[in-house]
């Protein structure tokens, strides 16, 4: 009796150890599961849009981990909610949501916010939709000149002149001033505030897209705006009446005696002629 | 010569008992590997039209409704209630976000919930397909405390 009361008494104590070991593992796993204080960063790939732009957020999470589920929202200069998403990190911890802005969108600054969940973190970045930006141009390359051969302007704001008031329409083209091409024309030249991506410009490239404002002088290519111009001008308004008040009467005043000397140079040929003649006969 | 058999057949029971207790409690403790601990599921999002019949092709124009079912597992004699923010986002083929709905609510643990939301899609609006996002948050990314209660869930209908 006294070994089988020790041997229940092993087995009761076998089976409590194994209880309490499973417990142990529960928790364990319970524990391993939970998830690291993660860090997160957030960025845009741009620091600046126009209305109707493609907007791709970045991230990534530190420790890098696969599956973790991230909040992103972003909100715009009224902090209204314009975007929000759940997005999960891939295996190097990296997260992306993108979204196209409303051809309405306010302009201003918008802030985007990620958060890891569960991770009591969180990070923040901003871009803008400057109104500046809004002049969305595409430019073709020719030689050495750079021709827009759309311009599309949105608003009046867009749009600077320094001189004359010069309208760019849609379909206007103008031509870019690379150097010490059509000088000539700077009664005409105007400022656009453009936005440029790419500040070198090779002959192979065919087209731009415009992101950063920059001022760049153009120059309207009409004829009828270049002999408005020249008309214009102060020497050629000067120049013309005196050309045409005193140099072409001069000129044909001159043409005429001229003309008359040599009638009475031929008159007098003929005379003499005809005066050998007469006296040969004799 | 019985009893004491039937004794010692007792602390194997206790092992089976513990066994059959621990298993089932630690699987339900620990999600699977790579997956977040989700405390509500979005059981189904389904678009339909005013009447509540489920169509995917809308006309511009047209009330578009979608709507969510939502489930809380667990339950029993002391359910957990779980405030959520629910949003139901939709984007049009170009990625141009056309509609955002958001509720505020609370579900217990046991319960099935359902809610209908919709949206008129504008006569100037893209055709093509548009995808619904539904995604459950405790609150909003710039809080800190923020997590995601539930794996979002998408469904899609075509504008003509």
């Amino acid at each position: 009796m006294i070994g089988r009361k020790k041997t229940r008494r092993s087995v009761t104590k076998e089976t409590a150890c194994i209880c309490l070991v499973l417990v142990a593992f529960a928790f364990a796993l319970q524990g391993a599961h939970a998830q690291p204080p993660y860090s997160i960063t957030v960025t845009t790939d741009r620091n600046s849009y126009s209305r109707g732009d493609l907007v791709t957020i970045t991230g990534t999470i530190t420790p890098p981990d696969q599956g973790v589920d991230i909040g992103v929202e972003v909100r715009g200069p009224g902090g209204a909610t314009i975007w929000i998403d759940t997005v999960t990190t891939d295996f190097s911890g990296n997260y992306l949501s993108q979204f196209r802005l409303d051809l309405s969108a306010p302009y201003g600054v918008y802030t985007v916010w990620a958060s890891p969940t569960g991770s009591n973190t969180n990070s923040w970045c901003e871009f803008t939709i400057p109104q500046a930006a809004e002049t969305t141009t595409t430019m073709t390359i020719s030689g050495r000149t750079l021709t827009i051969i759309r311009v599309v302007t949105t608003g009046v704001a867009e749009t600077t002149v320094t001189e004359s008031a010069v309208t760019v329409t849609v379909g206007t083209t103008v031509r870019v001033v690379t150097g010490t091409t059509e000088t000539k024309l700077t009664k005409e030249t105007t400022s656009l505030t453009l936005t440029q991506t790419q500040t070198t410009v090779s002959k192979e490239t065919t087209s731009l897209t415009l992101t950063e404002t920059e001022t760049t002088t153009v120059q309207i290519f009409d004829p009828v705006r270049l002999v408005k111009w020249w008309a214009s001008e102060p020497a050629v308004q000067v120049g013309v009446p005196i050309f045409l008040v005193g140099v072409v009467p001069a000129v044909l005043i001159f043409a005429i005696i001229r003309r008359r000397r040599k009638q009475e140079k031929r008159r007098m040929e003929e005379l003499d002629r005809l005066e050998g003649k007469s006296k040969a006969e004799e | 010569m019985r009893k004491p058999q039937e004794k010692r057949r007792f602390p194997s029971a206790l092992l089976v008992i513990s066994l059959t207790l621990l298993v089932p409690l630690t699987l339900s403790i620990v999600p699977p590997v790579g997956a977040a601990p989700y405390v509500i599921t979005i059981v189904s999002v389904e678009t339909t039209d005013q009447a509540g019949n489920p169509r995917n092709v809308f006309w511009r124009g047209e009330l578009v409704m979608i709507k969510v079912k939502l489930s809380c597992p667990g339950g029993g004699y002391s359910p957990v209630s779980y405030p959520y923010i629910q949003f139901v986002r939709t984007t049009d083929p170009d990625l141009r976000m056309v509609y955002l709905g958001f509720m505020s609510s609370t579900i217990s643990s046991g319960e099935n919930q359902s809610s209908t939301t919709g949206f008129t899609i504008p006569l100037t609006a893209t055709t093509g397909q548009y995808k619904v996002k539904v995604m459950l948050w405790n609150t909003r990314p710039s809080n800190p405390q923020f997590q995601v209660l539930a794996a979002a869930r998408q469904a899609t209908f075509t504008v003509t």
